[in-house]
């Protein structure tokens, strides 16, 4: 497997604020790799660090084995990666489609090819029948679908997903799941970051844990449940007793 | 002659200061743009001028009768107007205090025509002292210490008072304040009141010294918005300094370029500082 | 067919600027016409940048006004006909909005709004001291004949539609209708197009627009460069109809409201806003002098401020809101009736 994203020794202050130190390890392709930890850990930190929304205090970002370390958002963007937010951002005043079509136009000048490759999207997230519905006015889970279905329509290589779960139930969690699993196997890359174990834990390929900024453990699913640091970290007593 | 003309500068910018503190209030609170804010001052002229004109009152004596008044214009306008746009996103509320300005406006030229009027022989007109060689008129000298203070009082009722404290809590955030159990409309009422009164206290002090027409604050209103931007939206301390600097600059371009370029002096500055820091002088 | 149903408002009030001023021959009339024409052309141009871009401006008064100097000082002084005139205050309009902008859009919300004001103001400064320009009396404009030598001057006649001379008032108010159609079809484009879609989303949020690859300090500095090319077209018009300029008619903060007023009242955000704001405000302002007998009294304005405070607060989207809410509850009636 090739290696997509690489993040090498990144650290993050916020004047004394350490808020990533030395945090290394990479996504490859047709991988989902997830990022948690406790709250304050320093992931959606990380998150902004490797989108291009504030440069690294230092460490270095590959993407394909170019460096992208410190370029701005919308550069790394065209270069394959697209980000969701923690906050959903519907674009309020605009319909679903639009949404999804001002994602599409990245590629395309043509507001028919936009409209056609948005149609695809809608369908695909199951928004083909809410298209007409101005964002604003739209329910938590399909605000999100609609965040990720505008970060699809620019055709990344590497879906960032920042809690897309939170908020959600059962049933639409069930959804999500299903959607991140589809999109990797129709060839995408995933970086999520996730509270819900329940959720992440069979999906994932690899999980990174961090734990004050720093990165605690890093392995497959299984060894993460199984890990005295991480447990004691995050988990705490409750997930270790049901593992058992 | 350079300290004479800062000593004017600052004099001058003591009541900038004064008309910026209290537009500042209702835009970084309420996160209202105030076209309506010169009028404010306007009416508060007009009080001070026909209180004098028909009562005998010197403006500085008046001054709380003209403090109560502009005070419950404030609140007027918050009742009838602002509590209706508040929730509107986009330029709505703009609009709206824009139209109530050109009611307020015209409504002096339609009372008291478009004629200048002056009030004359107050109590600190037409007299000045020398100090350090310079010489100071009595009438500024009124004004920006009565500026300085009333700006001093309004910082300690922010700070001091509970309702001071409930309006500061409301302009960090609106729905915690409403949780904490804060009558935000409550608040944004006094707020709205409070800029009036600041409006009408510096009227008052300016009554002596400036011409009366209904055109006379336009200046004075677009003066304090650039202010209001330099110091930092919601931020007493930045109009306080920025109203200061203005006048400054403004004394020393009229002194070194020429009087009719003083305000672009001005402007030029704002640009300028902008550049250094996007969020004024005491933004974050 | 689809882009003929989807403007049919537009197609309507196209019939109407055309009928009316053919059937009403009232000078008073023809000139408001010509007035909502150049303000609701100037708000279309507002619009592109505060409405679709969000970043409000309160000094496009400055690009109004330096189309209104360039196409008169090239009149007056070198004998140039407005119509290269107006391409060339478009021009330096555009190279100042540029120049001025190029740095500015780090600046967010109202901060970025005075700066505009400020560059404004700097303008209106500039040009009531410029000697060059007429400083303080400002530059009276000659009859376009006397300057260019072969223009006709009899109404209707061949290329008199074209002469741009104010004095064949119906020419030039069709002319003034032909520009701002050709105004209206650009911004409608634009809406629909690419960069309509991108300014919209960099209105809504900066950070989404970023992480969909969109370079935001560009596509502001695009709409602001559209923006005041138009706004100087705008100013042509205006220098040409109202034969006199000096700074403190063109560059104020309160003719840069007004175009921010009609777009507002109208829609902002929405090709029709500045039209439909601009009838309005322009027809109530005729109507309110007449009424109240002349402006001196400021009475008009009373009636006119209060009426604008009542639209706001009744219904925040402008008279769009409203067309959109009749419309609306028209469907739903047909809707029940089936």
């Amino acid at each position: 497997m090739a290696e997509l994203l690489k993040i090498e020794n990144i650290t993050k202050k916020f004047g004394n604020l350490v808020a990533n130190e030395d945090v290394s390890f990479t996504v490859n392709e047709h991988e989902i790799v997830s990022l948690i930890g406790p709250n304050g850990a320093g992931k959606t930190t990380l998150f902004n660090s490797i989108s291009g929304y504030y440069p690294p205090t230092s460490g270095k970002v590959y993407f394909k084995g170019q460096d992208i370390t410190g370029k701005p958002a919308y550069e790394i963007c065209r270069l394959g990666i697209t980000r969701t937010f923690q906050v959903v951002q519907t674009l309020k005043e605009m319909t679903v489609e639009e949404n999804v079509m001002t994602g599409a136009f990245l590629h395309t000048r043509s507001r028919k090819q936009a409209q056609r490759d948005a149609a695809e999207i809608l369908e695909r997230t199951g928004l083909t029948e809410k298209k007409n519905i101005r964002g604003g006015s739209l329910t938590i889970i399909d605000k999100k679908r609609v965040e990720i279905a505008r970060a699809l329509a620019t055709r990344p290589q590497l879906l960032m997903l920042d809690e897309c779960m939170a908020g959600l139930n059962q049933t639409e969690i069930k959804d999500v799941m299903e959607l991140c699993v589809r999109l990797k196997e129709e060839g995408l890359s995933l970086l999520v970051v996730e509270h819900i174990m329940e959720a992440i834990m069979p999906i994932s390929d690899r999980i990174v844990v961090l734990n004050a900024g720093k990165k605690i453990a890093e392995g497959l699913p299984q060894e993460i449940v199984n890990n005295e640091e991480v447990i004691k970290a995050y988990l705490g007593d409750r997930y270790n007793a049901e593992s058992k | 002659m350079i300290g004479q003309i800062i000593i004017n500068g600052l004099l001058n910018g003591c009541v900038y200061a004064l008309v910026a503190v209290g537009l500042s209030l209702t835009w970084g609170v309420m996160d209202i743009v105030n076209f309506a804010h010169g009028e404010f001052l306007l009416w508060g002229l007009y009080a001070s001028f026909w209180i004098w004109a028909l009562l005998g009152l010197d403006p500085l004596i008046s001054m709380p009768i003209v403090i109560v008044l502009i005070f419950l214009l404030g609140v007027l306008t918050y009742l009838v107007v602002i509590k209706r746009v508040l929730k509107v996103s986009g330029l709505t509320a703009l609009l709206a205090t824009f139209g109530l300005s050109m009611v307020l406006k015209n409504l002096t030229q339609f009372f008291w025509t478009a004629n200048y009027r002056n009030v004359t022989n107050t109590l600190v007109s037409n007299r000045s002292f020398k100090l350090l060689g310079m010489y100071i008129r009595q009438d500024y000298v009124v004004a920006a210490a009565g500026a300085l203070i009333i700006t001093l009082l309004v910082t300690l009722f922010l700070n001091r008072t509970k309702t001071g404290i409930a309006i500061k809590a409301t302009s960090i955030n609106k729905s915690a304040a409403q949780l904490v159990g804060i009558d935000t409309n409550r608040i944004y009422a006094i707020t709205f009141g409070l800029s009036g009164a600041c409006v009408g206290a510096a009227a008052a002090l300016m009554a002596s010294f400036t011409p009366i027409y209904p055109e006379a604050c336009a200046l004075y209103s677009t003066l304090a918005f650039v202010i209001v931007a330099l110091g930092g939206f919601g931020n007493i301390k930045g109009a306080l300094f920025a109203g200061l600097l203005v006048g400054v600059v403004e004394a020393l371009g009229g002194y070194f370029i020429g009087t009719s370029f003083k305000y672009l002096v001005v402007f030029l500055l704002y640009l300028v500082v902008m550049q250094i820091r996007p969020r004024g002088l005491f933004g974050w | 067919m689809v882009v003929l149903k989807e403007y049919k408002m537009a197609l309507v009030m196209l019939a109407l600027f055309i009928g009316i001023p053919l059937a009403v021959n009232s000078t008073d009339v023809h000139n408001v016409i010509i007035y909502i024409l150049i303000y609701a052309m100037v708000g279309e141009a507002w619009n592109l940048i505060t409405g679709f871009a969000g970043q409000t401006s309160f000094g496009h008064a400055a690009y109004f006004g330096i189309g209104a100097y360039t196409s008169t000082v090239m009149l007056e002084y070198f004998h140039i006909t407005p119509w290269i005139g107006m391409l060339a205050g478009g021009l330096i309009a555009v190279i100042v909005a540029f120049a001025v902008n190029f740095n500015m859009f780090k600046l967010k919300g109202h901060y970025f709004a005075i700066a505009t004001l400020c560059v404004a103001e700097i303008l209106k400064t500039i040009f009531s001291k410029w000697s060059w320009v007429g400083a303080g009396d400002g530059i009276a404009l000659t009859p376009i004949n006397a300057l260019i030598s072969g223009a006709p001057t009899s109404a209707w006649g061949k290329i008199a539609w074209l002469s741009l001379d104010v004095r064949n008032r119906l020419p030039f108010l069709f002319t003034t209708l032909a520009v701002f159609c050709v105004v209206f079809i650009v911004c409608a484009a634009l809406e629909r197009s690419k960069i309509g879609f991108y300014w919209k989303a960099i209105r809504e949020s900066h950070e989404v627009a970023e992480s969909i690859g969109i370079n935001p300090r560009n596509y502001k500095l695009l709409a602001m460069c559209l923006s005041a090319f138009i706004a100087a077209i705008g100013g042509t018009f205006f220098a040409q109809f109202f034969k006199y300029i000096d700074a403190v008619t063109v560059f104020p903060l309160s003719v840069s409201m007004i175009f921010v007023l009609v777009t507002v009242l109208g829609g902002l955000g929405n090709v029709y806003g500045p039209i439909i704001g601009s009838v309005i405000y322009y027809s109530l302002d005729l109507l309110m002098r007449r009424m109240t007998g002349g402006a001196s009294s400021g009475l008009n304005l009373i009636i006119f401020g209060a009426l604008i405070v009542l639209v706001t607060c009744t219904e925040p989207r402008g008279i769009m809101g409203i067309v959109d809410r009749i419309r609306q509850s028209l469907a739903g009636r047909k809707k029940v009736g089936e």
